[in-house]
């Protein structure tokens, strides 16, 4: 053995050296909100029972032992995803558990809502999603439009909301933000202010995250929330709302919202420089580096927009009516992964944390919904409601769910709000259409905080902006969309034929 | 290999290793390490650096591998809170080369312990080289630590002398 000598930066080397024992860190914050969703549950669920609701015609409506668990259950939820206590998808575990072992439902009832269309749509656009990312779609995509929007700063952020707005119709808008984020990243690095936060990274990361919830309310593929929307709605009211009905609805709204939010951006964080010199050189090397379209990406083009014509067409042609839409969307999982575009690799990567989220909150509206809680809570709530014009109350529910939206994930909001404001718009005579866009526009765009969806987190990792900043910008923001709503809703909506006020 | 050589038979004494404390920058951990390359005789593959923490006790190992890991510009990283597919980026890695001057320079006055890899597994002086071969074929490991009586830090054993050993065993007539 060679000399003892003492090595740089540390001590003279005791006679014997040993290996450093491991610190374990107790996350008290963590158990306290564990059990903080525990007593909320138990406190409920073990309490003597409550009034019943009185509707404005004097009926009653009791709430059950069982519809007061959901509600006990609803709240020991609510508390473990906005905290994150335990993986988002295991709280939707626990979900189907507690339904199960407190007799809220039976297991059959909890656990099938786990696996009902609407998550299989879910599974199917992910994997689209996973599709795109693995053949350099995406990448192939992001870096043309850097190369047509050329180095002026104001385009670059124009570019980037209209790509990631764009991908967003395709895939979920989880999967387009991460996407789309190194290369966010790569054109900030060239700005050439280092680390050091400017108006053009906030315009960029902030202007990312909120286009990539404008964009995915276009259709049934940029977020779970849509199919599972859809999915309630049909359970509620018999009805299933198309592909092609959808966007009808939302393509709008969506684009004049990503247009808004560039302006804005624009006006309020307007870049330092003009231009990021050097940018083209930069991205023609880049599309080098993907060569020419391989023969695994048109096959995905060809797929995906397969599938998407089936789904839109069927509401023209009456003979693709009965398919079912999620058989449809699964149609393209299985030719990706029989052609091998995808494998085995591929399936272990798909984000079952997520899907699962879905599930439970497919699993907690529908046990809302089914116990009667969902009625009970409406019913008390409808006297604030009582007297006033539908549009109020259209508007107050989907400031409700934009409220809930940036508490909890988005598909969580829907799955509390739609079975409670359903009810509720039934009393005063609206359409329950008006009530499903009007939750969908604002279920999916959380500008406030950045729990409310993961682009929000992701955009944040960029470290251009702080929580406060977020929020001071999503102020006016969520402002702006309440009125571009309250405008589609008195002129476009029905224009476009949407039923407003029931018959 | 029943009767192969041991883990005792093939490895370093600790003080032939460069090491270093966890509070040094990655620059200077570079620095270490280019020193040590000038000393072919001892080790001139200076496959990792051990980190020690101010009491003297192993923390882990930094590999050339994590010093380049910890110098490339976070577009370059997966977003930790997006649940996608991680994605290849060679395209955007040409984009690096810009960020030398001011990024990467920055980077590496981040502290080694961000970027060292935990001392998780170990060998004892006299295991089989084979389980030595085994944990770094299994957990990419391109040395061990060895230690005795499960706490006490005796010395190193490297790939070379893993391969060395085991390939022996196998052209040896």
């Amino acid at each position: 053995m060679a000399e003892k000598k003492r090595p740089e930066g540390l001590p003279e080397p005791p006679p014997e050296i040993y290996v450093a024992k491991e610190k374990r860190k107790i996350n008290w914050k963590r158990i306290f909100f564990i059990f903080l969703g525990l007593a909320f549950f138990f406190g409920i669920y073990f309490s003597p029972a409550w009034p019943d609701a009185v509707d404005p015609m004097g009926k009653h409506f009791p709430l059950s032992k069982e519809a007061k668990g959901a509600i006990a259950l609803f709240m020991m939820a609510g508390i473990w995803w906005v905290f994150e206590v335990v993986p988002i998808g295991v709280t939707s575990i626990a979900i189907g558990v507690f339904q199960a072992i407190f007799a809220i439902r039976s297991a059959k009832d909890a656990f099938r809502d786990f696996m009902d269309p609407s998550v299989m749509f879910i599974f199917g656009s992910v994997v689209v999603g996973l599709a795109f990312t693995k053949t350099g779609l995406t990448k192939r995509l992001a870096y043309n439009m850097l190369n047509v929007v050329g180095e002026r700063t104001s385009m670059i952020v124009l570019g980037a909301l209209v790509v990631t707005a764009g991908l967003a119709h395709l895939m979920a808008h989880t999967a387009a933000a991460a996407t789309v984020f190194p290369i966010l990243l790569a054109i900030n690095a060239l700005y050439g202010e280092g680390d050091k936060p400017t108006n053009f990274g906030k315009s960029l990361f902030i202007g990312m995250a909120y286009a990539a919830g404008a964009g995915s309310i276009v259709t049934f593929l940029g977020a779970a929330r849509g199919p599972a929307a859809a999915g309630m709605f049909k359970e509620f009211t018999g009805r299933d709302i198309g592909f092609f009905e959808l966007t009808k609805y939302m393509f709008l709204v969506g684009w004049i919202m990503v247009f808004l939010i560039w302006v804005y951006l624009m006006v309020f964080l307007k870049p330092e420089k003009k231009a990021i010199h050097g940018l083209k050189d930069k991205v023609k090397t880049m599309m080098k580096e993907l060569g020419p379209m391989t023969g695994q990406e048109k096959f995905v083009i060809i797929c995906v927009l397969a599938v998407i014509c089936v789904m839109s067409l069927q509401s023209f042609v009456p003979a693709l009516k009965p398919l079912d839409r999620s058989a449809i969307m699964l149609c393209s999982t299985l030719l990706f992964f029989l052609t091998g575009v995808l494998t085995i690799k591929e399936l272990e990567e798909i984000p079952w944390n997520i899907i699962l989220l879905f599930s439970g909150a497919m699993s907690i509206g529908f046990c809302l919904w089914k116990t009667g809680a969902a009625q009970w809570l409406a019913v008390n709530w409808l006297v604030m409601f009582q007297q006033a014009p539908w549009i109020v109350f259209v508007l107050a529910i989907a400031t409700f769910v934009l409220i809930m939206t940036n508490f909890i994930m988005n598909v969580a909001a829907i799955a509390i709000s739609l079975p409670v404001s359903l009810v509720i718009a039934n009393y005063l005579g609206v359409a329950p259409d008006v009530i499903l866009y009007a939750s969908l526009v604002t279920a999916g765009m959380p500008f406030l905080l950045l729990i409310g969806a993961a682009p929000n987190a992701i955009a944040y990792q960029s470290g251009q902006f702080t929580p406060g900043e977020f929020f001071k910008h999503g102020i006016p923001m969520s402002i702006i969309l309440i009125l571009v709503l309250a405008v589609f809703l008195v002129t476009v909506w029905p224009l476009l034929g949407m039923p407003i006020l029931l018959k | 290999m029943s009767d192969g050589k041991l883990v005792k038979d093939v490895m370093l004494g600790i003080f032939e290793y460069p090491h270093i404390p966890y509070w040094f920058s990655i620059e200077q951990a570079i620095k270490v390490v280019k020193a040590s390359f000038i000393q072919p005789e001892k080790h001139m593959d200076p496959l990792a650096v051990l980190v020690f923490d101010e009491k003297y006790n192993l923390l882990g190992t930094v590999t050339l591998k994590d010093i380049l890991r910890g110098l490339e510009p976070t577009f370059l990283k997966q977003p930790a809170k997006a649940q996608v597919l991680e994605e290849e980026k060679t395209g955007l890695a040409v984009v690096w080369d810009s960020l030398f001057k001011e990024e990467s320079k920055k980077l590496a006055q981040k502290p080694v312990s961000e970027i060292m890899v935990p001392a998780k597994h170990f060998v004892d002086p006299g295991d089989p080289v084979t389980k030595a071969a085994y944990l770094m074929i299994h957990f990419d490991l391109p040395v061990l630590p060895v230690i005795e009586d499960k706490k006490k830090f005796v010395g190193i054993v490297r790939m070379v002398e893993v391969f060395d050993a085991i390939s022996e065993e196998i052209i040896k007539e």
